[in-house]
């Protein structure tokens, strides 16, 4: 445990005070009963978590990539606010494998190969109280019981969406992290990830979220994504073409953002749509500059709007590309597969 | 004061110095044998070469030399290829140069487009991997082997056990 335990019970403290204090705030969506509120109160409890505590242990992550299941092992840190290390244990391909997240820009080792990367910082950003309304927005919350994950107490968090998914969240009831979440779709697990040992502290050493590069080592850095914020207009004229834009989107689902992704001399335009919570992203590339036969030969063959597409399973999230009109379409989301082929279908012959 | 260059003296001799130097010069060599020495014999040339005699040139100087400058010069680019005609293995190894640097672009712009083929949807995947690290529920641990994965194929460096 902590070298500080004061500081500890300090944070057992507030995280009570503050789902407490949540249940006098007027929060949009809020539903009648008092059962909702108490899951309102359980879900802040978890989104403030990261920002009053630090912990660290060994998580395992079960997740379906390309038809079938993979199990991995990393080591997670946490300090508080957004820092992260992770040291990947398992499978074989992975040990030793190597991700520092400073909060600002995260660093990737990679063993094998002697090389690191360098990209912008996986640290969510918002304030939880915002976080939560939008969550409340895109999911019916159900507080279905308490549990006890490798020995600890827990509140179980349903969070249900329109479109059959559903996240269940393992609270811890001392901290407010989860100890285990596990994403369905319909009847079906696309996702389960649990810590098999946790401790908790408020002083893990900053060294620890300090990256330092082999020496030796090649490096690359990888900021592909630009401009946030873009008019539809600015992307069109960066990539060069007419920007397809679906006439109607899915239920639940809005236009968030506008940007481009560029790498070598592929220049995607991206648009960002969300939930409120879970981005959908849709690619578009000119087809002229890429190769269409290397795209066709991944995942499963469907159909939306009259169009044949490919489907890609990674886990919860799905990829769907499709070549139409001289442009490459990818859209990839954690969401159901019809909400995703929806959208697929009102891209299509746009 | 240093040893005068033979330059130097020749100028005293030819009265070409400004005032000063032709005083420093002076100065030195009245306690500088050798500066002394190398004036004298600089002295000796001279004399020996105004005692030889003055050949005229022949008649035909003149009108070669004029005719000479009136000819119109060949252009640039043609004694430029005479050069190349005269050195055929030369001129072949340049050629292949050149050929092979209008050929690497080409082939990099080739290559360029498959691999962007190759990488497309893994730097795809990456990016909405990122952008879903907005949603505050998401495991940073699982997107971050999602980013870890695709910067991988995107070096053309795919991790081993799992195929897409």
């Amino acid at each position: 445990m902590s070298r500080r335990p004061a500081a500890v019970l300090a944070a057992l403290v507030l995280l009570p005070a503050a789902a407490l204090a949540l249940l006098q705030l007027p929060v949009a969506g809020r539903q009648a009963g008092g059962a909702p509120d108490r899951a309102a109160a359980v879900l802040y409890s978890a989104l403030v978590a990261p920002a009053l505590i630090d912990y660290e242990g060994t998580k395992l992550i079960s997740t379906r990539r390309g038809g079938r299941v993979e199990t991995v092992v990393v080591l997670e840190a946490h300090k508080r606010p957004n820092q992260t290390r992770l040291e990947f244990l398992s499978p074989e391909s992975l040990a030793g494998r190597l991700v520092v997240d400073s909060g600002v820009e995260a660093w990737h080792y990679e063993p094998s190969l002697h090389t690191v990367f360098q990209g912008p910082t996986l640290a969510p950003t918002g304030r939880p109280a915002e976080q939560l309304r939008a969550l409340q927005a895109a999911y019916r919350l159900v507080l279905v019981g308490t549990e006890e994950v490798i020995g600890r107490p827990t509140f179980v968090l349903a969070l249900e969406g329109r479109s059959g998914d559903r996240r269940l969240l393992w609270i811890d009831q001392a901290t407010g992290v989860p100890l285990r979440v596990e994403e369905r779709s319909g009847a079906e697990s696309v996702y389960t990830a649990y810590f098999t040992r946790v401790s908790f502290s408020l002083n893990l050493p900053p060294a620890l979220f300090r990256f330092r590069a082999p020496a030796g080592a090649r490096t690359f850095a990888l900021f592909a994504a630009e401009d946030e914020g873009m008019t539809l207009e600015e992307v069109q004229r960066a990539v060069g073409f007419r920007v397809r834009t679906p006439g109607t989107l899915p239920p639940g689902v809005r236009f968030d953002r506008a940007q481009t992704v560029r790498y070598g001399p592929l220049v995607a335009a991206a648009l960002r749509y969300t939930d409120g919570t879970a981005p959908i992203s849709v690619f578009q590339v000119s087809a002229r500059r890429v190769d269409g036969r290397a795209w066709e030969a991944v995942g499963e063959a469907v159909t939306a709007g009259g169009v044949s597409l490919r489907l890609v399973e990674l886990g919860d999230i799905r990829v769907l590309t499709w070549e139409e009109g001289g442009l490459r379409l990818v859209v990839v989301g954690a969401r159901p597969r019809a909400v995703l082929l929806a959208l697929a279908a009102r891209l299509s012959g746009r | 004061m240093a040893h005068h260059a033979e330059r130097q003296l020749s100028a005293y001799l030819d009265r070409e110095l400004t005032p000063e130097e032709e005083a420093a010069v002076h100065r030195h060599l009245a306690s500088c044998a050798s500066c002394r020495e190398e004036l004298s014999r600089l002295e000796r040339l001279r004399r020996l070469l105004a005692g030889l005699p003055e050949r005229p040139l022949p008649e035909s100087f003149w009108p070669d030399l004029r005719r000479a400058l009136g000819r119109r010069r060949e252009p640039a680019w043609q004694i430029w290829l005479a050069g190349w005609r005269t050195r055929p293995a030369a001129a072949l190894a340049a050629a292949a140069v050149v050929i092979l640097l209008l050929l690497v672009p080409l082939a990099r712009g080739r290559i360029d487009r498959l691999r962007a083929a190759e990488f497309g949807l893994d730097l795809f995947v990456r990016e909405h991997a990122l952008a879903a690290a907005a949603d505050p529920l998401a495991d940073r641990a699982y997107l971050a082997l999602l980013v870890t994965d695709a910067n991988l194929r995107i070096i053309g460096q795919p991790r081993g056990v799992v195929q897409r």
